[in-house]
């Protein structure tokens, strides 16, 4: 354990960055872009910066307060992937925001922006579980207003009806966070985590409605299948750089607040003494395919992706419930990979919408012979979903197969089997199309910004790096998975 | 005298969630989820004076929450109220009618 002060900083830098550019993004002449491009890569590099450090010590701690903020292995890379996919994101944002949103409110969009980041900071690296759910109700204001940015009808309702199930999600939140202080009397992680087992003997009720109603919270905010019907209409209203935060981020952060929950605060031991792993395995199985089904009946491109990430959320649970550190190492690689495949994807998507004015399956038909760029980014994106090697989604389904294998359990081997060949079905017509037929008729509305082709081959480099490197990635979280994993720093 | 509280404040809770989801207002729904966080943080202030660790940290932690989520409430009117400019009502289901007319 080491104390240092990069961790604070973290979260501050992007958080002092969005203030500025609220307030300073105003006036004439000021570099708003290049500012909050700079903001992104200044976190980026201080996120390289931790996960060298952790590299050497295993982990960094800073005490705030009463609030311990802590990062190891598995937090930096988290760091790493959220501030690059930022980076992507404001690069992606330069040229073409201006045609998305009114002018008047792209300086609060980019604050938004940095501020979201700065949260999604805070909840990785908070060691308290109600400093994380504050941190959490940060990221919900700034999506809301980031889908809401549009302003038009589709998306202030979008906005509206994701705000309305995350309010309903933190309301449980908080009332399970209050069981939990009822037998416990703390929110610190390491603390919860002695407490717990002793204290569902004394306050069993307050203990398992607590643990139940956090599991339920973030399964609405998460959009896990049968509570995820806000995440296509948010989605499919939202500009372009809105849904890749929503798509690729504000799933995943709710998911990285379940998965600290689960193996610092639960831990294995406690888990299996618990009834939840069947049913998050019946919800997951129930994401994968329904997702996967949605998603074929869809004819809108934004809808569809939106679909295949409720389908990609039921694997990440998949892993939860399988619980063992083969498939949890399977989980957290996902929502890596997912973060930067379905980044891409939606990029790629909203690319072409802007290019061509299309947004509709169907018309995606000769658009990759027209602008190649994009589509093939949309298609490494898509054999990546589908999982084949040596993209990054072939090595994320290959840990959690091995891990269902390890249960004994191959029934869930078959599903991943079957919702990749469910992925194909909808993802490879699209590209299919758009190479070998060919549409005299598409228009080019306008030129596609150097930003938004460097982003988009940034994203296809990482989800091929990811892919070859699985391995060594991996191998670098693996040992603090396994320490939080066996429990309490053994 | 605890178990009290508690019974209170989870009829409070349950009724914040009758309210979302029986009224069609969105300003209502509004008014239920407030009802429901707010439960929910009375609990956690209730737990800690239940357990004698007084309420000094409850409340501190209780008023940041409150902040945090007055500003999500604010964010979701503004959004009903701009809503309402564009379709004459704030009900959902009559939102999502009109939303289907127009397309």
């Amino acid at each position: 354990m080491t104390t240092s002060l990069i961790l604070p900083a973290v979260i501050l830098l992007p958080f002092v960055g969005g203030l500025a550019a609220f307030f300073m993004g105003r006036r004439e002449g000021w570099p708003l872009g290049t500012f909050s491009l700079g903001i992104t890569a200044g976190a980026f590099v201080l996120a390289i910066r931790v996960a060298g450090l952790v590299t050497r010590t295993d982990a960094l701690m800073y005490q705030v307060g009463s609030i311990p903020l802590s990062a190891d292995r598995m937090t930096a890379l988290l760091l790493l992937v959220f501030s690059g996919l930022f980076v992507v994101i404001m690069l992606f944002a330069q040229g073409l925001i201006d045609h998305e949103i009114r002018s008047k409110v792209v300086p609060h969009y980019y604050g938004v922006c940095l501020i979201l980041l700065a949260a999604l900071m805070g909840v990785t690296l908070s060691q308290d579980l109600f400093t994380m759910y504050l941190f959490l109700e940060v990221v919900a204001v700034c999506a809301g207003a980031l889908v809401a940015a549009k302003g038009d009808k589709p998306a202030l309702e979008a906005a509206l009806r994701y705000l309305l199930m995350s309010m309903l999600g933190s309301a449980m939140l908080i009332m399970g966070l209050a069981g939990l202080y009822m037998s416990t009397g703390s929110f610190n992680l390491a603390v919860l985590a002695q407490t717990l087992p002793q204290a569902v003997s004394g306050h069993s009720l307050a203990t398992m409605a607590g643990i139940a109603l956090v599991f339920v919270g973030i399964a609405v905010k998460a959009a896990l299948f049968p509570l995820h019907s806000w995440l296509p209409h948010a989605h499919g209203s939202a500009a372009t750089p809105s849904s890749v935060v929503i798509s690729a981020l504000l799933v995943k952060v709710n998911i990285v607040f379940l998965f600290k929950f689960m193996i610092q605060v639960l831990q294995a031991g406690f888990i299996h003494q618990l009834p939840l792993r069947p049913i998050l395995l019946a919800l997951s199985v129930g994401a994968i395919l329904g997702g996967s089904l949605m998603a074929l009946k869809q004819t809108d491109i934004k809808r569809m992706l939106a679909y295949s990430t409720v389908a990609q959320v039921g694997y990440i649970f998949l892993g939860l419930g399988i619980m063992n550190e083969t498939a949890l190492l399977g989980t957290l690689y996902h929502v890596l990979n997912h973060a930067v495949v379905k980044g891409m994807l939606v990029l790629a998507a909203g690319s072409i919408m802007k290019l061509t004015g299309r947004r509709r399956i169907a018309d995606f038909a000769g658009v990759g012979r027209r602008f190649p760029l994009p589509m093939v980014a949309f298609t490494v994106g898509a054999l990546s979903m589908v999982g084949v090697p040596p993209l990054s989604g072939f090595a994320s389904k290959w840990y959690l197969g091995i891990g269902a294998l390890e249960e004994g359990q191959p029934v869930f081997l078959a599903v991943l089997l079957v919702s990749s060949v469910l992925n194909a079905l909808y993802y490879l017509p699209v590209v299919v199309a758009a190479f070998f037929r060919s549409d005299e008729n598409i228009e080019q509305h306008m030129e596609l910004p150097l930003g938004a082709k460097v982003s988009m081959v940034a994203l296809a480099a990482a989800c091929l790096l990811l892919g070859l490197f699985s391995h060594a990635a991996v191998g670098y979280i693996q040992p603090a998975v396994h320490r939080l994993f066996l429990g309490g720093g053994a | 005298m605890s178990n009290l509280f508690y019974t209170f404040i989870t009829i409070l809770f349950l009724i914040g969630f009758w309210i979302v989801l029986s009224q069609p207002s969105l300003v209502r729904k509004i008014a239920g989820l407030g009802v429901m966080q707010g439960s929910s943080l009375l609990m956690l202030l209730a737990a800690s004076f239940a357990k004698g660790h007084g309420v000094a940290y409850p409340v501190t932690l209780a008023l940041t929450a409150i902040i945090a989520t007055g500003a999500v409430i604010a964010l979701a009117l503004v959004l009903v109220q701009q809503l309402k400019g564009f379709y004459g009502t704030s009900e959902l289901d009559e939102i999502q009618r009109l939303r289907r007319m127009d397309q």
